[in-house]
């Protein structure tokens, strides 16, 4: 019997990506029910939309007709774009809250507002270029040696803003987790650079790859994929410490609970 | 003894809450819900008439926002020793006059059973030696229990070393504890009381929930 190894790799990698994704996404929700601040639980939340965002996109990437790189797909991308800046936003906030002088970090509190417009701003505009390419009878809106200026401008503008409020985001990151006492918040932010460092490679490892133009390819940059999967994991599970019950002292003694000193039965 | 303004916990310890001129020390990760006992603390002193005091390294605006949030009326409140919005300013960076300024207060309320609560223990232990910390929060909590007074601190787990902590807790004539713990693939909060005046240990768990109603505590069996 014939087996495919390539094939039975590739499986492995799509099983192993979308489980650590679901764990994660599972992990996170048992976290936003037990947490009670206000902060956590909005990065929690956001954590939930970035995780789902990311599982949907590494699925539509598996799909023979992939929705996301479709022209069609521009409205589901630039949601998962704006789920990731208030993902970032909200890490922001709650490293903030555990530092006890509440620093602002490069200033986000203030930057925040304003690049959330600005990224709403430049989805408009590639909604307008969209409608235009409509009017203007060209056959495709996208990036390619055709497309008029005024398109190309258009879609770059998206990524270079993007961009721009993705890496100020990280730096503001970077620096209030330096300034925050609470180990396992700068626990989370170590293990969502290391994530956001296999997303990078993840997309990037695939241009050299791609010469080689066969399935073992794909293999060898969605190991990186999986690797982000496991730190988002890792990551998650810095939401707060998580310690296992001591069966040795899990049951509760009727008679030690609630009965003062006096009244009570020797101790357990 | 004075109620804890939960209930269940109050039972828990013994049917009327924490013991009289005592300090509690609340040990826990951010936002698990350690500030929430601090709350109903505070808003059962306030409906039973005893002074209340918070002293916070937070502005009052955002302390005021969490108690609605987790349901808790803000018609009274308590007097303030904060970064902001209150007539006395809480300055990390002087522990000296932290001290000064909640044993004025209290002072000013001899005559009433007082409440005092406080997260500037962290702050304070992060930004001092443990050595001074421990004398300066043994002399600060005695001067506090000449009167009629209960202390209730927090202390954030995952920021001070275990000896720091097991120092501190020394400090103390109740400890507990709240932690988040892995039962399978479930995460649930328990709490454990390592320590309280005029009990014996409380072996075990307890589960405990907080929700826009009050918060409940509840023998926790693995």
């Amino acid at each position: 019997m014939f087996i495919d190894y390539i094939d039975l790799g590739s499986a492995a990698i799509i099983l192993a990506a979308s489980g650590l994704l679901l764990a994660a996404i599972y992990r996170a929700i048992e976290f936003r029910r037990v947490l009670v601040g206000g902060v956590y639980r909005n990065r929690a939340n956001w954590t939930i939309v970035f995780l789902l965002a990311n599982l949907f996109f590494y699925i539509d990437g598996q799909a023979v007709l992939p929705y996301l790189s479709s022209d069609g797909g521009v409205p589901g991308f630039m949601v998962i774009s704006v789920a990731l800046v208030l993902f970032v936003d909200s890490n922001i906030r709650a490293t903030q809250e555990t530092d006890f002088f509440h620093r602002d970090a490069l200033r986000w509190r203030v930057f925040g507002k304003p690049a959330v417009i600005a990224i709403i701003c430049s989805i408009a505009t590639v909604v307008l270029v969209i409608v235009a390419v409509g009017f203007a009878n060209i056959a495709t809106w996208g990036l390619t040696n055709t497309s008029p200026w005024w398109v190309d401008v258009g879609g770059f503008q998206y990524f270079l803003v993007l961009g721009v409020v993705l890496a100020y985001g990280a730096a503001a990151l970077i620096t209030a987790g330096r300034r925050t006492q609470d180990r396992t918040m700068r626990r989370f932010v170590r293990m969502l650079g290391l994530s956001l460092l296999g997303f990078v490679l993840f997309f990037t490892i695939w241009i050299p790859l791609g010469y080689f133009g066969n399935a073992a390819s794909d293999i060898g940059s969605e190991i990186f994929f999986v690797v982000a999967a496991y730190y988002l994991y890792r990551a998650v599970m810095s939401f707060s410490p998580v310690g296992r019950v001591d069966v040795g002292a899990g049951t509760v003694s009727p008679v030690a609970v609630g009965t003062p000193l006096s009244q009570s039965a020797p101790a357990p | 003894m004075v109620s804890t303004g939960v209930p269940s916990l109050d039972h828990l310890l013994g049917e009327d809450g924490y013991p009289d001129k005592s300090s509690i020390l609340v040990v826990g990760p951010p936002g698990i819900g350690k500030e929430v006992l601090g709350y109903w603390f505070i808003r059962s002193g306030l409906v039973q008439g005893d002074y209340c005091l918070y002293a916070t390294h937070r502005p009052v605006s955002d302390v005021l926002r969490d108690m609605k949030g987790v349901g808790i009326s803000t018609e009274r409140v308590p007097e303030w020793i904060s970064s902001s919005g209150s007539p006395v300013r809480c300055d990390l960076k002087d522990a000296t006059s932290i001290s000064f300024n909640v044993k004025e207060a209290v002072h000013r309320n001899r005559d009433r059973r007082v409440r005092v609560a406080t997260d500037v223990l962290s702050p304070l232990l992060v930004l001092n030696p443990v050595e001074s910390m421990y004398s300066y929060w043994s002399q600060l909590l005695a001067d506090l229990k000449q009167q009629d007074s209960v202390v209730f601190a927090l202390a954030e787990d995952g920021m001070h070393s275990t000896n720091t902590l097991t120092t501190m807790e020394q400090v103390f004539d109740g400890v507990i504890e709240m932690r988040l713990y892995e039962e399978g693939l479930a995460i649930t909060p328990l709490f454990r009381v390592k320590k309280m005046l005029g009990l014996p240990p409380l072996h075990g768990y307890f589960r405990f929930a907080v929700s826009s109603t009050g918060m409940e505590v509840v023998p926790h069996v693995h």
